[in-house]
């Protein structure tokens, strides 16, 4: 489908095929970006909400509601969390999460404010992990069942404050589509109809958010919690494929961390099939990490001896990635150090030269191209940083998407 | 000119003939009416370089407390004029005086495009202190301002209603209203003294649509410390067919 004419267009989008997003989002209160660097921005906070790579549960930390949760009978909303009081029955919080039946999760939640007798536990998909009655931080691996749902119930006799639920299938392919958190909304569904980016904006008061570029991608999908504290080689798990693209062709990866890295130099490595598809792929080069590499950084870019970005470098002829087999840190760089590997196709590159300065794209007329966005597409940003941005600064912006 | 006068925390409908919207002719339906040019200019330096955004309001609800912490309940006899889904509909917290210095986290309960309730905002939300009246609140340079518009809760891309708003602290003196705006077009001012323009057809081709009844009015972010008594000059030119 698409367009057949500029007649075509106009009478299309005349039509009402067109939808604006507008989207805002500050860097981290942790510290300044890196010239040189490239930054996953969906890690950052704003509208859409911030992204944690792998994360199935949305709200598990109740902010400001419990909204997205189903409180049973004996739950209410407490402050930025939820609380079951005894005597309000054997009840329980659900949520319908994209789980799948018989695939190994890590489960997280954290309870308190304990009283009167009895457990309670957290179910994934039905399945019962352990019994819990005391107030701590609870991990623990739960094959799912069937039911698709994530539950914590309590005894009726129980008095528990719940708070911080999360569920991830660590190194395994996660699939995200523009219902996973983070989203962003993009009209809708269009199918026979194809939609496009019509145009583009972006926008800071920070002077030290120019020079930089703004690159638009389609999420495809994570291999989570990969273990930066590890130097034997991490098999990833491919039960699920690509949601879009599914021949590869495009499709490239980056590492972004998810934790503030350690101060050890370190070179990491992939084994990927290709869109062939041929298995057992690997870059052509040494590819370095960032030694402290800040959480939402792209390890491997910077302005260091190997670094690549934002992508990591693929074969000599190879178009794209189909599935990564195994992911290799040469050094382990902390405890408790962790990235995500996300595979995604890239759709547009937009510069920004000058702080409070729009600057737009036109991806008809100016730099015709009309990139396609597939129905379900996660579309997220990464960020060039030219100059040291400044922590917790704003960026607006606005993109338009038409179809026909 | 206060544009915001009503009933307090009640839902108060904005048209094409309320005072303050741009003029922009007649109904035309069936026909639908478009942007089809615009420009902007003034001769204050300071105006630029600045980025203005054309929006629909929609509603609002005035006389928010901004020296409250208490539940502010509004009431909704008056649902949105346009766009009654939601989709594609933003909000923003716009001072109609100065507020205080004490700092404070924003949020509301609001209902979504597809009529879900309880729903709020996804992260905390700063308002600027000592905000001078017509500063949208939450916009600013510092920790946790999001602007123009508040950051809708997961899996949100509109708002049908708001049901309540709650400050963190009581900033020390002020109103507001929270309005209600769809968003339809953006363009920078660069140059003072030159008119910036835009074509959406060959520019920003878009041709975003004007509903009949609509109140078109601008919200701007400022580049630079903008001198009181600003005058912004501007033209439109609108097509239906």
């Amino acid at each position: 489908m698409g367009f057949s004419s500029h007649d075509d267009w106009i009478n299309k989008v005349t039509s009402g095929n067109l939808f604006r997003q507008d989207w805002n989002k500050q860097t981290t209160a942790v510290g300044a970006y890196t010239a040189g660097r490239w930054y996953d921005m969906s890690q950052t906070l704003g509208y859409p909400i911030q992204n944690i790579w792998g994360e199935l549960v949305k709200y598990g930390d109740f902010y400001g509601s419990a909204t997205g949760w189903t409180l049973g009978a004996g739950w209410a909303y407490g402050t930025n969390n939820v609380t079951h009081t005894a005597g309000g029955g054997a009840t329980a919080i659900s949520q319908t999460i994209p789980i799948v039946n018989g695939r190994t999760y890590r489960t997280v939640f954290t309870s308190s404010g304990l009283a009167g007798a009895g457990n309670f536990r957290l179910k994934l998909g039905g399945t019962a992990g352990t019994d819990r009655n005391t107030a701590s931080t609870f991990t623990e691996s739960i094959v799912a069942g069937a039911s698709g749902l994530i539950e914590i119930d309590s005894d009726d006799g129980r008095t528990v404050t719940i708070d911080d639920v999360s569920v991830i299938e660590p190194l395994a392919f996660t699939p995200y589509n523009d219902s996973s958190i983070g989203a962003m909304y993009h009209g809708g569904n269009v199918t026979p109809l194809t939609k496009h980016l019509q145009n583009a904006g972006i926008v800071s008061a920070t002077a030290t958010a120019v020079p930089g570029v703004w690159v638009l991608v389609d999420i495809l999908g994570c291999y989570p919690r990969i273990d930066m504290n590890s130097a034997v080689a991490q098999t990833l798990n491919n039960g699920l494929t690509l949601p879009r693209y599914a021949d590869g062709k495009g499709v490239r990866a980056f590492l972004t961390a998810t934790t503030a890295l350690g101060a050890v130099a370190h070179n990491i490595s992939i084994s990927y099939t290709n869109t062939i598809p041929t298995a057992g792929r690997t870059m052509p080069v040494v590819v370095a990490g960032t030694s402290s590499a800040t959480a939402g950084q792209i390890d491997h870019s910077g302005v260091g001896a190997n670094n690549y970005g934002p992508f990591l470098p693929l074969a000599a002829g190879d178009q794209g990635i189909v599935s990564v087999e195994s992911f290799t840190n040469s050094l382990a760089t902390g405890a408790g150090n962790l990235a995500a590997l996300v595979l995604c196709k890239d759709l547009a590159y937009i510069p920004v030269t000058t702080a409070s300065v729009l600057t737009e794209r036109d991806f008809l007329n100016q730099l015709g191209s009309l990139p396609r966005v597939y129905d379900g597409a996660y579309l997220s940003w990464l960020f060039f940083a030219g100059a040291a941005l400044a922590a917790s600064s704003n960026i607006y912006g606005y993109i338009d998407f038409s179809w026909g | 000119m206060n544009v915001y006068p009503g009933s307090i925390l009640t839902s108060s409908k904005l048209w094409y003939k309320s005072a303050g919207s741009i003029w922009h002719g007649p109904n035309v339906s069936p026909d639908t009416k478009h942007l089809l040019t615009t420009g902007i200019g003034s001769a204050t330096s300071t105006v630029v370089p600045g980025t203005g955004i054309l929006c629909d309001y929609l509603l609002f609800y005035p006389l928010v407390d901004m020296d409250s912490t208490d539940l502010q309940e509004f009431d909704n006899p008056i649902s949105l004029p346009r766009y009654a889904d939601g989709a594609g509909v933003k909000a923003m917290l716009v001072t109609t005086s100065d507020i205080g210095a004490t700092p404070s986290i924003l949020n509301i309960s609001y209902t979504n495009q597809a009529g879900v309730s309880g729903r709020t905002l996804s992260v905390p939300v700063y308002l600027c202190s000592n905000a001078t009246g017509s500063q949208i609140a939450h916009s600013g340079t510092t920790d946790k301002n999001f602007g123009p518009f508040l950051p809708l809760a997961d899996g949100d891309y509109g708002i049908r209603s708001v049901q309540s708003l709650q400050l963190s602290d009581a900033t020390g003196g002020g109103w507001a209203a929270l309005v209600l705006v769809f968003p339809l077009a953006t363009l920078q001012i660069n140059n003072n003294a030159c008119f910036s323009e835009k074509c959406f057809v060959r520019d920003s081709p878009s041709l975003p649509q004007i509903t009949d009844e609509a109140f078109l009015n601008y919200i701007f972010f400022t580049g630079a410390a903008m001198a009181s008594g600003a005058i912004i000059v501007g033209y439109h030119e609108f097509v239906w067919g």
